[in-house]
């Protein structure tokens, strides 16, 4: 849907479409998407009302385009070279500290920026939870998949469930963004995501032992 | 915040509680339904069939009214918890059935419609300071709830002595409402399940009991349901 809309315009075109889902986005943190008219946009962005409507078709289509902006925004946080692949607890727990290293620019002022989104937008219609529940899955998958790959290499037990602990990381990422923000502190963002890597943790498979046939050469002579 | 709303329920009629309570629940629909923004007394007593100096008599004004509408789904949430199917909820066997009765609710309730506390939350937060206090007096409650439960089980040593009452009770409602919050855009009921689960297993690895300390799987095997359905 975006991709044919943005092919529509010219460079110039597709930078001025961008900056005002930019502001939109902006606005909509701060104030909800109830709570921001397309007026407002149209002012802070500083274009012309003719210029919005060759944009966008109305609130609805200009809200859609936030979240897939504000979706992309999630996938580049996940994504930063510091976090590798997500695929070992150091790279988990550096997730949660930069989560909660953003508690004050951002959690206790608007809660989580995709988030809360979805939070306002529950009674909206099917299609706009259909780009809501996509990005859910993009995230999810990012961490389902880092934690198959600590599995398949040992660092996990065989009975954890990627898929399980995945959403509890993402659930418990906005539960308490959500808590964070309506109590204006930081301590249920840190106490959650803090929790939840630490359950990741607890399905860590046990140290290989010493005298295990792969280190001893002592293990070799039984067999 | 002490105000003197005129919403003192003990001061009104059988009747006049009843008025007063329909409001407050058509109120939390156009909430839900249109956004905060969108509700004011002249729809709201139109939607509520009430007659303005009748709307005024209950509620002084809007930020009375979203109290109200705040407060009763606060007691929603309490009264949950404190159903006696719960226990004292002090106990591991306490908060598995919180897990099924939590499952239970929301397949009732499915995924649009109601006002749950999640919902709300949604609508409110970003309006103005004194509804996201409102907000956050509904939280505490449920925190402090949970909070007293969970120091109930490291007094029976059920859990072990450096277990955090304050910050499990965060995990729980965090993980709680974060799960809700998926379900409702997925409109499906496993992200719910997920965060649960995901709860009451952090919970246990607090037990004093090793054996308790065992995680319980997310995912039950299928059709293991259908034996206790009615026919």
């Amino acid at each position: 849907m975006s991709h044919d809309a943005a092919s529509r315009f010219t460079r110039k075109g597709r930078a001025t479409r961008a900056r005002i889902v930019d502001v939109a986005a902006k606005l909509m943190f701060q104030r909800g998407v109830a709570g921001t008219s397309i007026d407002e946009v149209r002012n802070t962005a500083a274009v012309s009302g003719s210029q919005i409507s060759h944009y966008f078709h109305d609130k609805r289509d200009l809200t859609r385009q936030v979240i897939a902006a504000r979706s992309n925004h999630v996938q580049e946080f996940h994504t930063q070279p510091r976090f590798g692949s997500l695929d070992t607890f150091e790279a988990l727990q550096a997730w949660a500290d930069a989560n909660i290293a953003d508690v004050d620019a951002v959690y206790r002022r608007g809660g989580c920026v995709y988030g809360s989104l979805a939070a306002e937008l529950t009674e909206a219609d099917p299609e706009i939870h259909d780009d809501l529940a996509a990005g859910y899955d993009r995230w999810i998958e990012l961490l389902r998949a880092g934690l198959t790959a600590m599995r398949a290499r040992g660092d996990l037990r065989p009975d954890a469930d990627p898929r399980h602990l995945a959403v509890t990381l993402v659930a418990s990422h906005q539960g308490a963004a959500m808590l964070t923000h309506a109590l204006d502190d930081p301590e249920p963002l840190r106490a959650a995501l803090n929790a939840a890597v630490e359950y990741v943790r607890s399905f860590a498979a046990a140290p290989k032992r010493r005298g295990s046939p792969t280190r001893s050469p002592q293990g070799k002579a039984k067999s | 915040m002490v105000h003197a709303d005129r919403q003192d329920d003990r001061r009104l009629t059988a009747k006049g509680r009843a008025t007063r309570d329909r409001i407050v629940q058509v109120a939390a629909g156009l909430i839900l339904s249109d956004g905060l923004s969108a509700l004011n007394m002249d729809t709201l007593r139109k939607a509520a069939s009430v007659s303005g100096s009748q709307l005024a008599h209950y509620f002084t004004d809007k930020q009375a009214l979203i109290r109200a509408v705040v407060a009763r789904q606060t007691n929603v949430v309490l009264d949950f918890h404190r159903q006696p199917k719960l226990g004292a909820l002090d106990t591991f066997d306490d908060f598995e059935r919180w897990i099924d009765l939590n499952m239970r609710y929301l397949r009732r309730i499915g995924y649009s419609g109601t006002p749950t506390y999640h919902a709300l939350a949604g609508q409110l937060g970003k309006s103005d300071t004194a509804t996201r206090e409102t907000l956050a007096a509904g939280y505490w409650q449920w925190i402090e709830l949970l909070e007293q439960a969970i120091q109930r089980m490291k007094d029976q040593r059920v859990l072990v002595a450096h277990a955090d009452p304050r910050k499990l009770a965060l995990v729980i409602v965090s993980a709680h409402q974060g799960g809700a919050a998926l379900s409702f855009t997925y409109r499906t009921a496993w992200p719910h399940a997920d965060a649960v689960r995901f709860a009451v297993n952090y919970l246990r690895m607090f037990a004093e009991d090793p054996a308790e300390r065992v995680p319980r799987a997310a995912r039950r095997p299928r059709g293991r349901r259908k034996a206790v359905q009615p026919a």
